[in-house]
C-alpha cells in the first residue's frame, strides 16, 4: 500500500513473566497497513494485544522485532505532534479544570495561546463540556472524563487519530457524538485508527476492520462486503404446495428454507416486487416480507475470535 | 524549553494538589514546638532570654532547611512513579516531548517548590530575627543557603534519577541512605583497615560529599557573662557555665573548601539527572 499512515510489519512483543521469567507473547508478527483518510477499527478480546500495539505505535514500549512506522517513518519523538491518541480510559490532573488540560496538552503539542484560545472554546463546545469549562477534571463523571479524552486527541487538529475504545461509558448521546466526530474527522482527510469492542460502532463507522487474538490478525476485510449482504430480503411463504413451486420456477429462487406448508425465499432488491406480484397469484399467503440478515460483524467475531 | 517549563509549572500545581501545604503547617509546629522553651521559658535574665530566642530562630533555620531537603527527595522519588500510577504519563508520552524535557521539567518543579519554601522560612527567620535584633551573619547564612539550594538540586536529582528505574518507596530510601553516606565515607577513608579504607576510596567517587549546616551560626548570639548572675547570685564559677559555652562555637569556615564542595555537589547532581534521563529514555514505559 503506498503511502500508508500505519505501516507495521511482522511485529512481535513479548513481555517476561514469573519468576523465571518466561516471555509471554503479547503480539506475535503482527501485520497492518492504514490507508490515509480511512477509519479502520482494531477489534479483538481483552489480553488480545490491542493495547500493546497502540503503545507500540506511539513509541512507549520498543517491538522484539518486527517495525512499526507512522506516515512512512519510524515512530520518533516530532511524529507525534501529528497523532491524536485517547486512551481507553482518559487519566488526567484532577487539579487542572477542563480548560486548563486542554491548554496544558495543546502546549505540549506545540500550540501557541492564540490558537488554543480559538480552539478550546469551539472543541469544548463541540463536546457538550462548554458549561464545565471552568470545572476540576477531578470532579468529572465518566463519560465527561471521556469526552474530555477525545478533546484533548483532537485539540491540535492531528492527521491520525489513534482512540482506544472511545465509546466505552458513554451514554447513547455521547456516542452518537463521538461516531459523528469520527465520520467528521475523516470527512476532513484525517485517519481514525480505532480500538472497539462495539462491534455495531465499528459496523455502522469504519471502512476496513482487523480482528486480532492472541497478538495474531485473525481477519481482515473491508466492511463494505458487510454492507452488501444486507440488500437482500427474505419472503415467507405459507401454504406453500407443489403448485406454488411450479409457479415460481421461472423466477428460479433461492430457498432458504423449504418445508411442508411452508417456505421462506431469498431475494434481491430488485426481484421482491416480482417475486410479491407473483405469489398474489398463487394459491399461498406471504406471511412476511423482511430485510435478509446477513453475515453480520459479529458472525464474523464469533468466528474468527470469539471462544467458540 | 517551552515544554519544560510547561512540566515544571504541572509539578509545582501537584505539588500544591497533594496538600503538602497541610505538611508544611505539620513542619511549622514542629519548629514552633521546638522552640516554645526559647519563647515561654524565664531565662531569669532579659539579655539571656533574648539570646535563646535568637538562637531558636537559627535553629529553626537549620531544621527548615533540612525539612525542605526531605521534601525534594521525597517529591524527587515520586516524580516517575506517582505518573504511572495515575497513568498521566501515557497521555504525555504521547506528545512530542522528549523524555530529557519531562525529567528537566520535573526537576526544576520540584526545586522551584522547594527553594521557595526556604525562602519562606528565610523570610520568617528575618522577620522574626529582626524583632529580636539578632546579628544575621550574612556571609554564613549566604554559604548556608547556597549550600542548601544544592542539597536540594543534588538530592532531588538522584531521587528522580533512581525513580527511573525503582518505585517511589525504594527511590527516596536509598537518595536518603546516600545523604547519610559522607559520614560513612569519611569514617572508612580514614579506617587503619586496609579494606575499609579501600572500599572507602571506593564510595568516595560514588558518593557526593553532600550537606553541611552551618544555619546554627547565622545569628551571632553568645551568652552573655553576666547571664547566670540571676537575682544578684554570683556564679560560683563566674562567668558562662561550660555547657553552654559549648552550644554555639564560633564557626570556623574555609570558604574556598565550602565552594569546592558546592561545585562537587552541583557536578554529582548533574551527574545523576544525566543518568536518569539516559535510563528513562531507553525504557518501555508499560502500564497494567
Amino acid at each position: 500500500m503506498a503511502d500508508a499512515v500505519i505501516e507495521i510489519n511482522e511485529l512481535t512483543k513479548s513481555y517476561r513473566r514469573g519468576l523465571r521469567r518466561r516471555p509471554v507473547f503479547a503480539v506475535q508478527k503482527l501485520n497492518m497497513q492504514v490507508a490515509p483518510a480511512s477509519i479502520v477499527a482494531f477489534v479483538g478480546p481483552n489480553g488480545a494485544g490491542k493495547t500493546t500495539t497502540i503503545q507500540t505505535l506511539l513509541g512507549l514500549l520498543k517491538p522484539d522485532s518486527g517495525s512499526v512506522r507512522l506516515f512512512g517513518e519510524n515512530t520518533h519523538t516530532a511524529l507525534l505532534s501529528r497523532v491524536g491518541y485517547q486512551p481507553e480510559v482518559f487519566h488526567t490532573y484532577p487539579f487542572y479544570t477542563a480548560n486548563e488540560v486542554l491548554r496544558y496538552y495543546g502546549k505540549l503539542s506545540g500550540m501557541s495561546s492564540t490558537q488554543l484560545d480559538q480552539a478550546i472554546p469551539a472543541l469544548l463546545d463541540r463536546m457538550g463540556l462548554i458549561d464545565a469549562a471552568d470545572r476540576k477534571a477531578g470532579t468529572f463523571s465518566k463519560g465527561m472524563n471521556q469526552r474530555l479524552g477525545l478533546a484533548q486527541a483532537l485539540l491540535h487538529d492531528p492527521e491520525l487519530l489513534i482512540l482506544d475504545e472511545p465509546t466505552s461509558g458513554l451514554d447513547p448521546e455521547g456516542r452518537r457524538l463521538v461516531l459523528e466526530i469520527i465520520r467528521e474527522e475523516k470527512a476532513k482527510g484525517r485517519t481514525v485508527f480505532l480500538s472497539s469492542h462495539i462491534l455495531s460502532d465499528v459496523e455502522r463507522t469504519c471502512d476496513e476492520v482487523f480482528m486480532i487474538r492472541k497478538g495474531e490478525v485473525v481477519y481482515n476485510e473491508q466492511l463494505s462486503a458487510f454492507a452488501g449482504q444486507n440488500q437482500q430480503w427474505e419472503v415467507e411463504v405459507l401454504g406453500w404446495n407443489a403448485a406454488a413451486r411450479e409457479g415460481l420456477l421461472q423466477m428460479n429462487p433461492t430457498f432458504l428454507m423449504e418445508a411442508e406448508e411452508r417456505a421462506v425465499l431469498l431475494c434481491s432488491g430488485e426481484s421482491k416486487r416480482a417475486l410479491v406480484r407473483l405469489l398474489t397469484d398463487l394459491p399461498v399467503e406471504i406471511g412476511s416480507v423482511q430485510r435478509h440478515r446477513g453475515a453480520t460483524l459479529e458472525d464474523v467475531y464469533m468466528k474468527f475470535v470469539g471462544r467458540g | 524549553m517551552g515544554r519544560v517549563f510547561l512540566i515544571a509549572r504541572n509539578v509545582f500545581r501537584g505539588i500544591l494538589h497533594r496538600r503538602i501545604l497541610y505538611l508544611w503547617i505539620a513542619a511549622i509546629g514542629l519548629l514552633i514546638l521546638r522552640s516554645l522553651p526559647a519563647i515561654f521559658f524565664n531565662f531569669g535574665s532579659e539579655a539571656l532570654q533574648t539570646v535563646m530566642r535568637q538562637r531558636a530562630v537559627s535553629g529553626a533555620l537549620d531544621t527548615w532547611s533540612t525539612l525542605c531537603i526531605a521534601l525534594a527527595i521525597f517529591m524527587g522519588a515520586s516524580a516517575i512513579g506517582s505518573e504511572l500510577s495515575a497513568k498521566t504519563i501515557v497521555t504525555v508520552f504521547a506528545r512530542p516531548i522528549r523524555r530529557w524535557e519531562f525529567l528537566l521539567g520535573k526537576w526544576l518543579g520540584i526545586q522551584a517548590f522547594a527553594v521557595l519554601s526556604l525562602g519562606l522560612g528565610l523570610l520568617v527567620a528575618f522577620t522574626v530575627g529582626s524583632l529580636l535584633d539578632a546579628d544575621f551573619q550574612y556571609n554564613i547564612l549566604g554559604i548556608s543557603l547556597a549550600q542548601s539550594a544544592i542539597a536540594i538540586s543534588l538530592y532531588s536529582g538522584i531521587a528522580i534519577a533512581l525513580s527511573t528505574v525503582t518505585g517511589s518507596g525504594l527511590a527516596g530510601a536509598l537518595a536518603v541512605i546516600l545523604a547519610f553516606m559522607p559520614g560513612l565515607v569519611t569514617y572508612l577513608v580514614d579506617s587503619s583497615n586496609s579494606t575499609a579504607h579501600a572500599s572507602g576510596l571506593v564510595l568516595d567517587y560514588v558518593v557526593p560529599p553532600g550537606y553541611t549546616s552551618h544555619y546554627s551560626a547565622t545569628i551571632h548570639a553568645p551568652i552573655p557573662p553576666d547571664a547566670f548572675n540571676i537575682r544578684g547570685r554570683e556564679n560560683r564559677r563566674g562567668g558562662v557555665p561550660p555547657f553552654m559555652a559549648q552550644q554555639a562555637p564560633e564557626p570556623d569556615i574555609d570558604y574556598n573548601d565550602e565552594s569546592w564542595t558546592l561545585l562537587k555537589n552541583a557536578g554529582y547532581a548533574a551527574i545523576f539527572f544525566v543518568l536518569g534521563c539516559i535510563i528513562l529514555t531507553r525504557r518501555e514505559l508499560r502500564l497494567a
